[in-house]
Formats: C-alpha cells, structure tokens, sequence
C-alpha cells in the first residue's frame, strides 16, 4: 500500500478555542481526511493573544492538547494593513516545521495571523508542494473585514479599486490600496488552486486578478448535526396550522444583522401582528459597533420590561452545535439576515439538517443556496420593512411551511466537501482528465440534485452517496460556459 | 527620491504626556565640546502649547511661523501650569505702545526670557554711554558645540544701517561679523508694533560660525551688540539655547521656509542666500553629514556571499514598510536573485526593523540584503555614496523605497538593455515610471528656467532659477514621444542605472545638497559634462510617488530651496541655453563649474 500523502492543513484559530466558520470547516476536513486511505491529515492551528496561557516562553509553534497532529501557531505582531508578521524567528520556526512535517500538500484555509509571507515560504522551502487556498471571505480584495461592504453608506461593493477602496478608508491613499493589492497577488501566485465555498465569490476573485483556471468551487460541508449515532434522524410529519416561530443563529455582530430583525419586530407590533415568536441564539455582541451594540441592548433592556404576554423576542446567548438540536426544535424558520454576501452561510446548512426553511437576505451565497418561493424566502437585505412582510406572511400563509420545507436540499456533507478537496489535491493533468465529468455535473438542473423532505431524503440515501459538489472550470473553457 | 530627516524624530502629540526625560543632544567623539544635557519633552503637545500662546497661533496663522514646535525650540516655553503668570514668547515685540511716542530710543529686550512680560522695564539694560541704536531687538540666539549660532531680530536701521553683529562671550572674547552675513527680510510684527509701513525689512537673521570657538571650548555667548554705520550701537544680553547641530540646522532651515521678504520671496530668497547663509548652510550641514558617515556601518543578511549583475540601492527615510515589499515584488521573477539589495537608512529608529524585515526577506524570498546603517540623516547623496561602498556588482541601481516593478521580468529587461544596448547608453540610464493610476510619472528630465522678478525698494530685479521637469508627468502610458530610448538630460533619482565605474569616476552623488532635491539631476549634468549622456529606456517601473518618506516638514521646504539656489548657481550658466527645455543632450566640451 502506497505511502500516504502528508496534508498540511493551516487553520486561522482553533474551533475548540475561537468559534468561527472558516476554522470549523478546516477542522472537519481535518477529521475526515484523518480516515482517509489517501492522505494523512496535519493541522496547524493559529493562536492569538486571547489565549496567553497558550504561549510558551522562546516557542512559536507547539503541540495542542495532547492531541496527535494538531498544532498551534503562536501568532505575534501581526501586521492587518500588510497582513505579514514581523517575527524571524517565527519564520524560522515555520521554515523547520514543514522541513520536519514535509507535506505533500499544503491547504491554507486563511492568511490572517500567519502572513502571506509564509505562502511564498512554503513555495520556497517545498518547491514541489501543492499550495491550495481556501477563501473564506474577501479579506484579499477587500480591507473591510473582508466584507466587500462599503463603510460609507454599508452598501455591497461588487468591484474593488484603489479609489473605490480609499472612498472606504479616506486615511489611506489610493496608492496604499494599489501597493496592497500588488503585494498580496504576489504572495497568492505561489498558490496552484484557490477554492470557494460559493459559486458568486469565484467571479469576484477573478475580477480582482486570481487567474480564473486556478479557482474552483468547493462547497463548505458539515457532519450532520440531526443524525444520532451517525444515522440520520427521519422527522416526524409535522402538520399544524401556523408555523410562527422563527431563529436566528450567528454572532451578533453588525454584519449579520440582528438588528433588522429587531427593527422588524417593531415594525410588526406597530401594526398590531404579535403572533409570532423570535429567538436570537449566539453572542459576540462586544465585537458589534457601537451604534448597533446600543440598539440592540436597548431592544432587549425593553423586550425584558415586557409582561411575558407581550414578549416576542427571547435572547437565548451562545450555544455550542451539540445544542442545535434543541434550540433549532423550537422555531419553524431560520432567519439569515446578513448584511454582507456571506461566503457560505453555514447556518442555512444547520438549518436543512434539522428540516427548516430559511428566510434569508437576497444577496451572495445566501441567494445562491436558498432558492426563493422553492426552498426558503427571500427579502431585500437590510430592509426591516420586508423582512416584517416576510415574517408575518411566513407565519400566516397556509401551506407555506411544509411546501417549502418539503423542498428542502440535503446540505453538503463532509463526505462530498472532501471528495471536492482531493480533486484539487491532485495534480493537473488528472484533474484535467475528469474535467469533463464535473463540466456535465455542473450543468444539471439544481431540482434534480435536491432530495426532498422527509421521505425524499429517505429515498435519496438509499441511492448512495452523493455526488460531488467539486466543479471545476474545464481547463479549456472560461468560466462563463458554465451551465449556469 | 528620498528626503532627509534630523536625527531626533519629531513627534507631534495631539495628547499632553507630561513625560520628561534628558537626552544627549550632541554629535559624537569629534566634537569639541563637553555634552551638554537639555531636557526636551519626548512628544511635543502642540494643541497644549498652542493653547497657552495665542499669539503663537495668531502667528502661525499669519505665516511669521511655520509651527508651534519650531517657536518652542527657538524660545524654549514649556507649556506651563495653569498658576503661572501668562508669558509672551520673546519672538514678539514687547512694550511697543510705550515706545511709540519716541522711535529713536534704543528698546535693548532681554531675548529668550521664557517668563518676560510686557511691562519688564527697557531701559535698566541700556549700556550707558554709547549712542543708542534704534528700535531693535535680538529675538533668539541658538548655538550648537561645534561654534555655530543662529540669530534673530530686527531693527529698524533705516537712518543708519546696521554695519557689524558682534556676539560677547561669557569667557571674556568677543567676536564680530558684517552684517552681510546676515539676511535682511520683513518682520510684519515689528512693522506693526513701531507703526511702519513695508518700507525697509526690519528682520535679521543668519547663521555665524566661530571657529575659534571649536578650539576654546564651550564658550557661551552672553550679549549681542548691533552695531550700526554710524557708530550707533545696542547690546542685548542673551540666554543662548544650545542644541545639536542638527537640530541648529533644522531651526535655520524651517525658518527661513517661513520668512517672508519685500518682494518676490523666491526672488529674494536666492539674493539672500548669495552673500553668507546659503554657504554657510551648506557647509554647516555637510559638517554634519560628515561627521554621521564617518558612523555608518552595515549588516548583511544574504544566502551566499558572491559578486552580483547589480546591486539595488535604496534609500530610506522615516518609512520602512515598503522595504518588505519591494523585497517580494523585485524577487518574483527569473533572474532576480541575480541582483544585491542594499538599504541605507536615514533614519537610525528604522535599523532594527530593517534588519528583522531583511532577515525574513532572506529566509522567504532567498534574497542577500544589506543594511547600511547611519547614526543620522546623512541625506540622499552621502547616504547613497555609503550604500555604494557596500556594494559587490559593477551596476549600481539608485531606487526609491516606492518603486516597484511593473514587469515580473524586470531583471531580464534590465540585463538585456545592459547588454544589449550600445555602451555610451548605458553609462547611466533611467527608466519610465507610472503613477499608480496608469499615467506616466517620469521618461526622464529636462531642465527649464523660471524668471523671478521682484520689486522691492523701488527696484526691479530678475533673477533665473532652474527647475527639473519630468517629461511626459500625467500623460497615458501609450504615447509614442515617450517610448524607446532616447538620450535626456537627467532621470529621476528614484531610478537610476549606472556602471558603478562610472559613478565613482564622476564622485557619486554631491553630497552638500541638504538632505534631498536636485542631487539626480547633478549628477547626471556631472554625467554629461564629463562625457556621458544620460538615457531612458524602456524599462516599466510603477512610482508611488511621496509615499516612500514621511510628510516634508518645515525644514525640508527650507532646504529645498537652498538646494534649488545651489543646483542653479553651479548649472544655469552652463546649461543655459543649449539645455534649456525638452532638448536631447550631446556631450558637451568640459568645463569647469564651482559654485
């Protein structure tokens, strides 16, 4: 039996130490490769100064919890403009570890807290290594967070530029924003293959440069949380009459907009429509701005005054996914109120498994999963007005939920996320082989993949495993002769 | 091309500190001089110190100032407490409106006096027995350890003109200059306060130099006697401030960016800096240059140590962040690893984070960087000199630290034309340089002259200056006039290619321009002058232009135009008229240029 090959897989935090959707979706391709034939899994997790007890006197990267193949990167100094560390002994102790570890393939599932430096150091120190990169957000084309929303008027930037850029940041020039973007494409040419969780963020990449052969879509794909000993859980028929309880998942933070939910409730009560339930599940609420920490605060200072009669809306703080089950049993809907494109959206997975339909914002990966009036709604981001419509015809409209929920696509599992991974981890010329496949495999309507809820999805599991969600652009034709 | 900065950094807070510590404010071993120990605040609190002088403010507003840190340094008052008295700055007249019913009363003031208030008596300091000079004043006196002073005042000498400054020590000699090495110009204050129109410039200043003084040690001044044609004198007793030479300079130079003149100030400017200062400007800050060069030292950090195609030398100043990214985008292509990278820094705080940058630059990119480290600014030209020193090619490539390539092959491009091209093309060449916006920036130099004409005392005078232009500043990137080589004046210091032999044949960069300006183009009429035309070829570069340094202040605007005063001086006759305008060079007859 062939040796394995070594994936190096470099993780911006830890889950288990800063919860985050790029980090967990590393961390499940971590745990599934660690039971794959093919290759041998090495995690290199990044730490930051929320962790001190972490950093270890004169060491840069160390073991993690006694766990075989995990470790951590001891981040110092970090530059946000440049994103580069300024440390050379961490170089120098990024240099011994793939020397030491010697991985075939090297996955970076983000550059921040290590540096673009340390892709053109990888390239250098394994000239023959495969470098793949996994773009969770915009960070590269965009210094927002990587948001691609504008700061002036919160509006979704399509188009980055060095005006358009310093319009967003007045301090800084257009030439900084030019000097920028030249400094990180010339780290990201030392990648072979970039891959987006989304199909939208692809045109975005290219736009700002990445060469288009280079990039491929590869969906984010989770363990199923509703399955129990590793079986999926079938759902009980649910018939009722109204469906008038709605959820909210996420960090409460501006960009995902908790905040036009609760200016939707208002909106909702001054019309005189309370039939209906609201809970908001997460935290992070330090990290939101000012101006939005306050109102939301002062929501929920009122909504607490209220006799419980009155109460529409319950904060229910942070859980882990081990609590999903409970908390997704006690709504109808998952609401996605994003105000930025969001690059996956891994919540409206969540929501599929335990078999609930989404209303979502009608913009990036959101729109492109949810699929409006078939499996979910949409609403005009950001607008409180129509998401109050949205909320109060959800809770109303007879039939709407079980049409909808019965329409439900399977998320992505972690099986067919991996299965898009090792095709980007092999070398061109057999990918280019297959290429053909997935062109045919792209060009399929998206009904024809989805398996309906519940007894569809019975009747899908018994056809096999599903196909992967790997599409890559033929090597010959552009990206526009997609199918769709 | 890089500027320079002196050598304390000058921080302005907008925050009070209330923080103090003493520093060594003094060149090293050759100075004569015991140290002398000057407290300064770390951070200087400009809005405090505003806030406490408006007068200071009102005169910054009308332009007598160039900033509130430039009056702290000249009249040395500490934002005080809220319990102490209010202290008018020494820069301003005091007792004017007693002194307005009788002119001719000599109004000897105390300078420097932090806490002087407008009603200090005037007359207790008249030496008695002289005969009275008019209405003057000796506003600051700063001397360095190495025997330079700067003075200022004004007097209203319009009935007798002053003839002689003499500066009386403390150990007993005194020492005297004509007045012809001082500067004459407006003082709108003095104007004001003795009710005067802009008929004569009250205002002196000037840079006086006592070498005797290196040699007897640190001999303080004490008084300051004006001395008239017709015998009329005034002696001002004086609390020098002593500081470094630097800062001395850096003093001069941002005053006199500030001063303004009867006439064109351009115009006059040049006149003035004829007789005295202008040389002694120079002389002065090439003493300092001097003395930092004999410090400077370097460090390599390199893969193998072995002779290159070319060594890349770039100057920094105040800013160290583009020296990681010049590292990445000058090695992304074939061909890269063939060329040195040499970082000389002006900026002696910026060492160690240039040499932790270059220490990674070697690790990711296997690039061999040198970093030439100087204790002070030594300005563009030693500063390059010194880099040059250090290098281990035949091709010296002078690059801004906002330089970048625009092609990944840019070493090939540069091998080839270094190759390729014919010898005479090569000695020394430049190539274009685009904005960021896509716009051409530079495809090389030429010269043109500007008429100054001032009016000033009934009298109309003209009076040349060069200016370096760039051809073809703002137009698209595909205009032909602008393409292909093509031979020109001078290039743009920002870029520039030369045999090493040949830069070392000509004396590299001049180094008594003052920090930076007009040093490429020096060089390269040096170039020609002694048979080599300088050319531009078409190599791509992208120039950010002004974002390799920190923002120009006060001084650096002085020493801008004494660097243009000087550059004309030693090149107007010699290129005008053959090398006026967008003319193509051809190697002239040498001739012999002194300033």
């Amino acid at each position: 039996m062939s040796e394995k090959k070594t994936v190096l897989l470099v993780s911006l935090f830890h889950p288990e130490l800063v919860r985050g959707g790029a980090q967990q979706i590393c961390y499940e391709l971590f745990e599934e490769l660690r039971e794959d034939p093919e290759y041998r899994p090495v995690l290199l997790a990044s730490v930051d100064a929320n962790y001190p007890a972490l950093y270890k006197s004169g060491a840069r990267i160390t073991g993690f919890d006694e766990r075989p193949d995990e470790f951590l990167f001891l981040s110092r100094d970090y530059d946000h403009w440049w994103h580069r560390i300024s440390d050379p002994l961490l170089i120098e102790t990024y240099t011994d570890f793939l020397e030491q570890v010697r991985p075939e393939i090297v996955h970076f599932h983000h550059f921040l807290t290590y540096g673009v430096e340390l892709i053109s150091l990888t390239r250098r120190i394994l000239p023959a290594a495969r470098l793949v990169l996994t773009f969770h957000e915009f960070l590269a084309i965009c210094n927002a967070n990587g948001h691609m929303v504008r700061t002036n008027d919160k509006s979704l930037c399509r188009s980055a530029s060095q005006v358009r850029c310093h319009q967003c940041f007045p301090d800084r020039s257009p030439e900084d924003f030019f000097v920028r973007k030249l400094w990180l494409q010339r780290h990201l040419e030392a990648i072979d293959a970039f891959t987006c969780p989304s199909r939208f963020m692809l045109d975005h990449y290219a736009e700002w440069g990445i060469d288009r052969a280079k990039l491929f879509h590869v969906t984010n794909g989770q363990r199923d949380y509703a399955a129990a000993d590793g079986i999926a859980r079938p759902l009980t028929n649910d018939t009722r009459e109204t469906y008038n309880r709605f959820g909210f998942f996420g960090q409460i933070v501006d960009a995902k907009g908790v905040h036009i939910v609760l200016r939707a409730v208002d909106l909702l009560r001054a019309e005189g429509f309370t039939d209906f339930a609201i809970e908001i599940n997460g935290d992070n609420i330090n990290y939101a701005s000012p101006e939005v920490r306050a109102e939301i605060e002062r929501f929920m200072e009122e909504e607490k005054q209220r006799p419980s009669s009155e109460r529409r809306v319950w904060f229910n703080g942070s859980y882990e996914t081990r609590e999903l089950r409970g908390r997704m049993s006690r709504i109808d809907w998952c609401i996605v109120p994003s105000l930025w494109w969001e690059a996956f959206a891994l919540v409206i997975s969540e929501a599929w498994m335990f078999g609930k339909p989404v209303i979502c914002s009608n913009v990036g990966a959101m729109a492109d999963r949810v699929t409006n009036e078939v499996d979910g709604l949409h609403f005009e981001m950001g607008d409180p007005a129509a998401l109050a419509r949205t909320i109060k015809r959800a809770a109303t409209e007879p039939g709407l939920w079980p049409r909808l929920a019965g329409a439900l696509p399977t998320p992505p599992s972690r099986a067919e996320m991996v299965d898009g991974f090792r095709l980007v981890y092999q070398d061109e010329p057999i990918v280019a082989a297959e290429a053909e496949i997935y062109r045919r495999a792209a060009t399929t309507r998206r009904s024809d993949n989805r398996t309906k809820h519940p007894a569809s999805r019975q009747r899908a599991k018994d056809r096999g495993p599903p196909r992967p969600t790997a599409e890559r652009q033929p090597i010959a034709a552009p990206l526009s002769s997609r199918a769709d | 091309m890089a500027e320079g900065l002196i050598l304390e950094k000058e921080t302005v807070k907008k925050r009070p500190t209330g923080r103090r510590r003493e520093r060594m404010m003094l060149p090293k071993a050759e100075a004569l001089t015991a140290p002398i120990n000057v407290p300064f605040n770390d951070e200087f609190d400009e809005e405090e110190y505003l806030r406490q002088h408006p007068e200071v403010a009102e005169a910054i507003g009308d332009g007598h100032l160039p900033n509130a840190l430039f009056h702290f340094r000249l009249f040395g008052t500490a934002p005080r407490t809220r319990a102490e008295p209010s202290a008018r700055p020494a820069s301003l007249w005091q007792g004017a409106g007693e002194m307005l019913s009788d002119p001719e009363i000599a109004l000897p003031m105390e300078a420097s006096e932090p806490e002087a208030t407008a009603s200090r008596p005037v007359s207790g300091s008249v030496i008695s027995g002289q005969r009275n000079l008019g209405p003057s004043s000796v506003d600051a006196v700063i001397t360095s350890p190495t025997g330079a002073t700067f003075i200022t005042g004004w007097a209203a000498d319009r009935h007798a003109p002053l003839d002689k400054i003499s500066m009386h020590f403390e150990s007993g000699p005194s020492r005297e200059w004509p007045t012809k090495h001082l500067i004459r110009f407006r003082r709108t204050d003095a104007e004001t306060a003795l009710g005067l129109g802009p008929s004569r410039q009250l205002g002196f200043c000037g840079l006086l130099v006592d070498d005797n003084r290196m040699r007897a040690g640190s001999a303080k001044p004490r008084a300051v006697e004006l001395t008239a044609a017709d015998g009329s004198s005034a002696e001002f007793p004086v609390t020098p401030s002593l500081v470094s030479d630097v800062e001395l300079r850096d003093v001069m130079l941002g005053y006199l960016s500030g001063i303004e003149f009867m006439g064109n100030k351009h115009v006059e400017s040049f006149y003035a800096l004829d007789d005295h200062l202008g040389q002694a400007l120079i002389r002065h800050s090439q003493t300092i240059t001097d003395t930092i060069v004999n410090g400077a030292t370097f460090e390599r950090f390199e893969t193998s140590a072995r002779r290159f195609k070319g060594s890349i030398i770039v100057c920094l100043y105040g800013k160290a962040e583009f020296q990681f990214v010049q590292n990445a985008l000058f090695s992304a292509g074939a061909g890269a690893d063939e060329y040195e990278y040499i970082y000389v820094s002006n900026s002696p705080e910026l060492i160690e984070m240039l040499c932790k940058t270059a220490q990674i630059s070697q690790r990711v990119y296997g690039l061999n960087v040198t970093v030439a480290m100087l204790p002070g600014n030594a300005g563009f030209g030693a500063a390059n000199n010194i880099a040059a020193q250090y290098a281990r090619s035949r091709r010296l490539l002078i690059v801004n630290p906002d330089v970048f390539p625009m092609n990944r092959d840019w070493a090939a491009r540069h091998n080839q034309a270094v190759e390729q091209l014919p010898a005479e093309q090569t000695k020394l060449f430049g190539p274009r340089l685009f904005y960021a916006d896509g716009s051409l920036m530079h495809a090389g130099m030429y010269l043109d002259v500007d008429w100054g004409v001032s009016v000033a005392d009934m009298e109309i005078r003209r009076r040349p200056m060069l200016r370096v232009e760039h051809y073809g500043k703002g137009a698209p990137r595909e205009v032909d006039a602008f393409r292909g080589s093509r031979p020109v004046s001078a290039v743009s210091g920002a870029f520039m290619s030369m045999e090493r032999s040949w830069f070392e044949h000509i004396g590299g960069f001049a180094t008594d321009y003052i920090f930076a300006y007009y040093e490429d183009a020096d060089l390269c009429l040096r170039s020609l002058d002694r048979g080599a035309v300088t050319w531009v070829h078409d190599l791509d570069f992208w120039h950010m232009e002004g974002k390799g340094s920190s923002t120009p202040l006060a001084h650096h605007q002085g020493a801008a135009l004494v660097n243009r005063w000087r550059f004309t001086r030693q090149w107007h006759d010699w290129a005008v008229p053959e090398l006026l305008g967008r003319v193509s060079p051809s190697v002239r007859p040498q001739l012999q240029v002194a300033l």
